[in-house]
């Protein structure tokens, strides 16, 4: 028994003690747990199904050498990206080594003819311009205009190419199908107006990744040939991560250099360039290193932008030699801002609305006038030293105007009365001139041809930025408009020996056809532009010819007397004892 | 076994080990409760942070990666590493910092992406299949996992998480290590045990001071009982204070001093009665030795008296002889009593003791009709004796046995086996009835009052003979049984001061008729008493 108790006291006294110690090493922090699932995460989704609209056709697509042809030259279009999906394309299509694809040659095939040994192809092409990683076209480099290729059939029934150009080349007509017009804007130099900058975005980058690619291209600066006309980041600006739209929420992360962006240009910037893409966060972040700045209304930053264009056009014509009101084709008539007194003998006119009323341009004879006045214009002085050739325009904001003399020099004048020649590089036997609704840009005819310049307006005047050529399939050109930020109208002899006009972009890279069907040549057009990123889609077109006003709409409408505001005034007899019936020289005032 | 002595010995020793046992218990389930609950508590607020960056990651993961709607895109493996760059925060490349992985296993065109430069087969091996098995099965999960991630051995929560995003799978990881909270974790279990282990000691200690407090007095009050049991009856306990164990040791000492008291008065009482006797016989013998002396001048003379005066001088004459053996057995056991008796031992040849104590009975045998019947062995029986004493416990023994023989013969034995000698004296008289072999030793007892006295004992002879063997280290015992006769033993240790353990002869004769009450195989009817005596 006593014996017995010992053992047991024996046993339990081991017991307790090997207790304590397992205890103590027990707890603790474990080296090791099986997995735990705590909740069920997020589900992904599947966008596996890539829309066969959007990339180029491969290799394999084509029936014929001529087709094969026209698609290579379509292959490089696609994102930038080494080692990508547009490479792969491209160097499918070529036996030997492929072209380098760092910049694109945009051109515009002329004809694809293959040899009859179907080994030979001969392509002739006309250069439009360059592309490059960040969507700009610049003005091409390249001179040849003829190509050699050399195409070898292949064991499936197809081909490929063992010569090729040296450069890549891309079909400009492939670039409207697989690309996408997007609009940046830069600020000018005194921060008074936002300047468009046309870019091409790849249709295949999805809508979730826009906002990013276009903040990029933002920080990658602005086109080489709008010059110091605009102004770039500061130097060093990063985007550093990705910018998505989530719940009409853009967040956009940037490096320090940015700035503090105390009076919101930035965020304006990037909510114009929202807007001109068709995109439409509500509300807009930006971060500077990842610390959150104040969440802005995009609405409130795109009302709070400078921007000369009026959601509200009024059109005028020049009837009788009296300015008139026209209740067509857009907007409602409003009163003339000229006193009656001072309507008289007016050849062309052009109003610019100003704080509180407006500035006017009238020109009679060839004496151009000028004067301002709350409400309308009630004084008109005459500029000296200018003989105007072309109807005035005014650049919106400046209260600078340009008119062409009538020896097809460039002048700019001013409300104050002053007029001075301008000299651009280059450009004699100026026709035409016309001012983008931004007024940091103007368009010129000069010497036959189309130029883009845009303008650099700072405290000591206007000063000229190189010019760029604008490359219209058009000759004998007659006037230019405005019709977008980023397009003109062009009027011309068509190769079809039509009177024409069609839309040009600056990068000359897209062409759309307005009208083929001008009765006589053009002498003048006046547009009211489209705004994208205001809503307005689409522009509206006016143009004068045969002595008449047309609405360029598809097909011409010629806008008679009854379009005119007002009882229809009384024909009155001109000095040759013909009556003037129609109204002339329109005009838009914004 | 000493450990079991002292266990069994000391209550102090019990008492401290079982405090330190159940404390030890106690203080092990607390420390456990602490140091779980406290490791739990610094766990689940790990978890909690990196739950909380996981989802935070996770957000900005699937903000970034919802631009993309294909995992061919451009830049999407760029996005990967700035995902986890920004994640892994500014101290990415501290070997000791957590790592943040995206990785989409489902996805040929992306790679893991991680937050700083650690070999991809330890992250692999961290995020093991059962993990990103469970990530990829779209939950969110938590492990733990051991490994070296560039700053040695250490444990790290392993958390991942699916990621929506448009064009497949994405898994995030966030691998954090718990070095803070293991070394907190850690800290606390020292600080835990070591306070538990002190807290045992302290009890221990402490129970082990409470118990000398309270087992000091006790054992006091057993040494002062022992000696007092001892025979030092003026022991007595410290009272300290009015406590319990002052009462103790008050009544204690109440106790002793009524013992002592007691003992005392008895001691008085007995020596008082000793004195007296002794004092009775010493003064009866001058007057007696006058007496004697006339009486002997009458017996002298008996011749010169008539007839009846002769008769009555030879009857005073016996009387006187009566008498004054009687006063000598007295003077005799009153020595024994005052403790004066002395043993004067020397070797002797217990042979021709025997003899000498048998044949002056012979006459009385012979008047008697008894056949007296002696059985020495041949070679002499040496032994420490005092030979006047075992002559006078023989003859007193054969004279019983003669004077009860009832003309019977009288044996008597005499055996040695070494180390004891033993001496039977058997009478094959009216015998003993049961209880009176220990009644025999009585001073004055006599079997039957009646019974004419042939040989004038004085009836204190077996008394003094008891007493003699007693002084001797020896026994002297009866057996005897009605109709049958009785037997005495005497048994001596051949050398003086042995102690005796058993006796050569048998105390029950061969030739007894024993009944169905058998006696007991050793009835040392007298024995046990005097086996010890008190120093």
């Amino acid at each position: 028994m006593s014996e017995r108790g010992q053992l047991r006291r024996f046993a339990g006294l081991v017991v307790a003690s090997g207790l304590v110690a397992g205890l103590v090493a027990g707890c603790g922090i474990p080296d090791y747990t099986e997995v735990k699932v705590d909740r069920a995460g997020p589900v992904s989704g599947s966008d596996q199904q890539a829309d066969p609209e959007l990339v180029p056709p491969d290799r394999l697509a084509a029936a014929d050498i001529q087709g094969f042809v026209a698609n290579y030259l379509t292959a490089a279009a696609g994102e930038f990206a080494p080692g990508g999906k547009r490479e792969q394309r491209v160097r499918d299509f070529v036996a030997g080594a492929a072209p380098s694809l760092d910049n694109v040659n945009v051109v515009e095939v002329q004809s694809i003819v293959v040899k009859p040994n179907d080994t030979d192809v001969e392509l002739t092409v006309r250069h439009l311009g360059r592309l490059d990683g960040q969507g700009k076209i610049s003005p091409p480099d390249e001179g040849t205009t003829r190509y050699q290729l050399q195409v070898k059939a292949e064991e499936d029934g197809r081909w490929r190419l063992t010569k090729v150009p040296p450069e890549a080349l891309l079909d400009f007509d492939a670039l409207t199908t697989y690309y996408t017009e997007r609009t940046l804007y830069f600020w000018n130099p005194d921060h008074s107006a936002l300047v468009p900058d046309l870019r091409w975005l790849p249709r295949e980058v999805p809508n979730s990744r826009v906002p990013t690619e276009l903040l990029e291209m933002i920080e990658g600066g602005p086109s080489p040939w709008l010059g110091n006309a605009v102004l770039g980041l500061p130097a060093d600006s990063k985007l550093l991560t990705n910018a998505p739209i989530d719940n009409d929420l853009l967040t956009m992360n940037w490096s320090p250099a940015v700035g503090n962006d105390e009076h919101d240009y930035l965020a304006q910037q990037v909510a114009w360039t929202m807007r001109g893409s068709g995109l439409s966060p509500r509300w807009l972040q930006i971060k500077i290193n990842g610390q959150a700045q104040a969440k802005q209304d995009v609405n409130d930053l795109l009302r709070r932008t400078p921007y000369p264009i009026d959601a509200e056009p009024h059109a005028y014509a020049i009837l009788d030699k009296k300015v008139s009101a026209l209740t067509e084709p857009a907007g409602t008539p409003a009163p003339v801002p000229l006193a009656a007194a001072l309507n008289q003998n007016v050849r062309w006119a052009a109003f610019n609305r100003t704080a509180n009323g407006y500035d006017a341009a009238i020109v009679k004879g060839d004496k151009l006038q000028v004067g301002s006045g709350a409400g309308a214009v009630t004084e008109l002085t005459e500029v000296p030293g200018v003989a105007a050739a072309s109807p005035p325009v005014w650049l919106p904001n400046s209260r600078m105007g340009l008119v062409v003399g009538t020896d097809k020099r460039l002048y700019v004048f001013d409300v104050d009365r002053t007029a001075r020649r301008l000299a651009p590089t280059g450009l004699r036997d100026i026709t035409a001139v016309a001012a983008a609704p931004d007024g940091q840009r103007i368009a010129v005819i000069a010497g036959g041809r189309v130029y883009v310049l845009p303008l650099s307006i700072t405290a000591e005047g206007l000063k000229l930025v190189a010019p760029r050529s604008v490359i219209a399939p058009l000759r004998d050109l007659k006037a230019v408009a405005w019709s977008g930020e980023n397009s003109l109208s062009i009027a011309g002899t068509d190769g079809s020996e039509r009177l024409s006009i069609i839309d040009v972009t600056v990068d000359s890279a897209r062409r759309t056809p307005r009208i083929y069907d001008a009765h006589g040549d053009v002498e003048m057009i006046a547009a009211y532009p489209e705004t994208t990123a205001l809503g307005r889609t689409s522009s509206t077109l006016l143009y004068q010819a045969d002595g008449a006003t047309w609405l360029a709409l598809g097909t011409s409408t010629k806008l008679g007397r009854s379009a005119l505001d007002g009882p229809a005034p009384t024909p009155s007899a001109s000095s040759d004892g013909q009556p003037q019936t129609e109204p002339i020289a329109p005009f838009f005032v914004y | 076994m000493t450990a079991e002595h002292t266990w069994r010995r000391s209550l102090q020793v019990r008492v401290v080990t079982l405090t330190l046992v159940v404390s030890s218990l106690l203080v092990a389930v607390f420390a456990y409760v602490v140091a779980y609950r406290s490791s739990s508590i610094l766990l689940e607020r790990a978890k909690q942070s990196v739950t909380a960056q996981m989802e935070f990651g996770r957000g900005y993961t699937e903000e970034q990666l919802a631009v993309f709607g294909k995992p061919y895109e451009p830049n999407v493996q760029g996005t990967l590493q700035d995902i986890v760059f920004y994640l892994g925060g500014g101290d990415a490349q501290d070997p000791g910092s957590g790592l943040v992985v995206v990785q989409a296993e489902d996805v040929v065109e992306l790679r893991p992406e991680k937050s700083r430069n650690v070999d991809m087969s330890v992250v692999d091996q961290v995020l093991g299949p059962d993990i990103t098995s469970a990530v990829d099965g779209g939950g969110v999960a938590t492990a733990i996992r051991s490994a070296d991630l560039g700053a040695g051995q250490a444990k790290y929560l392993v958390m991942g998480t699916p990621v929506g995003t448009k064009f497949g799978h994405v898994e995030l990881y966030y691998i954090e290590p718990l070095t803070t909270q293991d070394s907190a974790a850690t800290q606390i279990r020292t600080t835990v045990l070591a306070t538990g282990a002190t807290l045992v000691l302290l009890l221990g200690l402490l129970a082990a001071l409470v118990t000398r407090l309270v087992v000091r007095p006790v054992r006091v009050a057993a040494r002062t009982a022992q000696r007092l049991s001892a025979g030092l009856l003026d022991q007595r306990m410290a009272v300290t204070g009015e406590d319990d164990l002052a009462l103790l040791a008050a009544s204690f000492n109440q106790m002793a001093a009524n013992l002592q008291r007691q003992i005392v008065r008895l001691e008085d009482m007995s020596r008082l009665q000793r004195r007296f006797t002794s004092d009775v016989s010493h003064e009866l013998r001058t007057p007696l030795t006058t007496v004697r002396m006339a009486a002997d001048l009458i017996f002298a003379e008996r011749d010169r008296f008539p007839a009846d005066v002769s008769r009555t001088a030879e009857i005073l004459q016996t009387e006187l002889d009566r008498f004054e053996s009687l006063l000598t057995d007295l003077l005799e056991i009153s020595r024994y009593d005052a403790g004066f008796a002395m043993l004067d031992a020397e070797p002797t040849d217990l042979v021709p003791l025997v003899h000498r104590a048998v044949e002056p009975l012979r006459g009385l045998a012979d008047r008697c009709g008894v056949e007296l019947r002696v059985e020495v062995p041949a070679d002499p029986v040496i032994a420490d004796v005092d030979p006047r004493r075992v002559e006078r416990i023989l003859r007193n023994l054969v004279g019983n046995a003669v004077e009860h023989a009832e003309h019977r013969p009288v044996d008597v034995r005499l055996v040695s086996d070494g180390v004891a000698a033993a001496v039977a004296v058997r009478d094959r008289g009216v015998g003993l009835k049961p209880g009176e072999e220990k009644l025999v030793f009585n001073r004055f007892w006599r079997a039957d009052p009646s019974r004419a006295r042939q040989t004038g004992g004085t009836g204190l002879g077996l008394s003094i003979s008891i007493e003699d063997a007693r002084l001797h280290g020896g026994w002297l015992e009866a057996w005897g049984a009605p109709g049958q006769g009785a037997q005495f033993r005497l048994t001596l240790p051949v050398r003086a001061g042995d102690r005796l353990t058993g006796s050569p002869l048998r105390l029950v004769p061969d030739d007894a008729d024993l009944p169905a009450l058998t006696p007991p195989v050793q009835p040392r009817a007298i024995a046990q008493a005097p086996a010890e005596v008190p120093r």
